[in-house]
């Protein structure tokens, strides 16, 4: 029963660390022809932001990244957030979906400076 | 029906195989089951999970080895579910299907988005043995980043449904940290353990499970946005109760 208790009690814990939710940078990614615009996004290092990955084409995409981390799927005409940092200052790159794609997988890159 | 028995045979033996190669140096017991869960999910994926392991015996543990089958898919951005076919061997009985298990991962919220990613798991398992009552695990998966460090650790409660042989609400976790040194190799730490069993919650500590002992892990793309992702873990038991040595390994083709 403590046991139960503990877990109940840390979880709403961190529901309400949560809703401070909102206050980060926000940054807008858009999928166009399958291609990240901008590709190449500048953002302060050392501070957590938000990314709005928004895609406008009628086909999923994808956001996929070992050195951020992520993977995230994007159905068509749809947006997705991620949060993302506080990085360190460098580049972190990231790619799209490649199937049947002319040219392979979208590439984009996140600058932390 | 000679056919069906032949490629049942055969079918275990795919499963079990790596297991039995390793029959001959270590003697065994481990819940296959016990792979790590984690809070992300990711929408659209479907992914074939294939998993065993293999412990040896410990002061009041048996050998054993277990392998499991599964396929699932992230119905949603915060819904992956799971239907997973377990395969237990237990010393000269031979090996045969164990249970059915139905597990559902829930994502709370995004990753990073909350001080600590936070999810749920929710499992439901059906043995084959009559004499067992379907049962239920349940609990908060937890996880944070630190930079290129990543921690996880879950707790699940475990029930029998209406069951006088297992009354006892089961208490388990899983940890890891690992090092996310490059895409096909990161490295780290796992420990899974048990408080008690299924007839007392909560054991002293010598009667208790627990292992710990390092883990790799990594991550293959494919062509046509395929892949194939592993994590291996050889891990040593800190009690009596627990196998003094075990390995398992996952292998999880996405698509």
């Amino acid at each position: 029963m403590a046991g139960r208790n503990f877990c109940i009690g840390l979880m709403f814990a961190l529901l309400a660390a949560g809703s401070a939710i909102g206050l980060e940078p926000e940054f807008v990614i858009q999928i166009k022809n399958h291609r990240f615009v901008p590709a190449e996004l500048h953002i302060p290092a050392g501070v957590k932001v938000r990314i709005v990955v928004d895609n406008l084409d009628e086909t999923q995409d994808e956001f996929d990244s070992h050195s951020l981390n992520r993977e995230k799927h994007i159905p068509p005409k749809s947006r997705v957030t991620l949060f993302i940092g506080p990085l360190d200052p460098g580049r972190y790159v990231y790619e799209g979906e490649s199937s049947d794609i002319p040219g392979g997988a979208a590439l984009g890159v996140i600058v932390a400076e | 029906m000679r056919y069906r028995s032949r490629g049942r045979a055969l079918f275990t033996s795919l499963l079990l195989g790596p297991a039995l190669a390793l029959r001959c140096q270590t003697a065994w017991t481990i819940d296959s089951s016990e792979y790590l869960f984690l809070p992300t999910v990711t929408q659209g994926e479907r992914e074939i999970d294939w998993h065993f392991g293999v412990g040896s015996s410990g002061a009041t543990t048996r050998q054993a080895a277990d392998a499991g089958i599964g396929i699932g898919v992230g119905v949603t951005a915060h819904w992956y579910t799971e239907l997973d076919l377990q395969y237990r061997q237990r010393g000269p009985s031979g090996t045969a299907l164990d249970a059915v298990e139905w597990e559902n991962i829930l994502q709370l919220a995004e990753p990073n988005q909350w001080p600590i990613d936070v999810g749920v798991v929710c499992a439901i398992e059906r043995p084959q043995d009559v004499n067992e009552r379907p049962s239920i695990r349940i609990g908060p998966l937890l996880q944070k980043e630190f930079g290129k460090y990543q921690a996880n650790i879950n707790l699940l409660f475990g029930r029998h449904f209406r069951s006088a042989l297992f009354p006892a609400t089961e208490i388990k976790y899983q940890s890891q940290i690992k090092y996310r040194y490059s895409e096909p190799f990161e490295f780290g730490l796992q420990a899974f353990g048990t408080t008690g069993s299924r007839r007392q919650t909560w054991n002293e500590l010598s009667g208790q499970e627990h292992r710990i002992g390092p883990v790799a892990l990594g991550h293959f793309s494919l062509r046509h946005d395929r892949s194939i992702s592993y994590n291996a873990a050889f891990l040593v038991g800190a009690t009596a109760h627990s196998p003094d040595r075990s390995v398992r390994l996952q292998v999880e083709y996405e698509f």
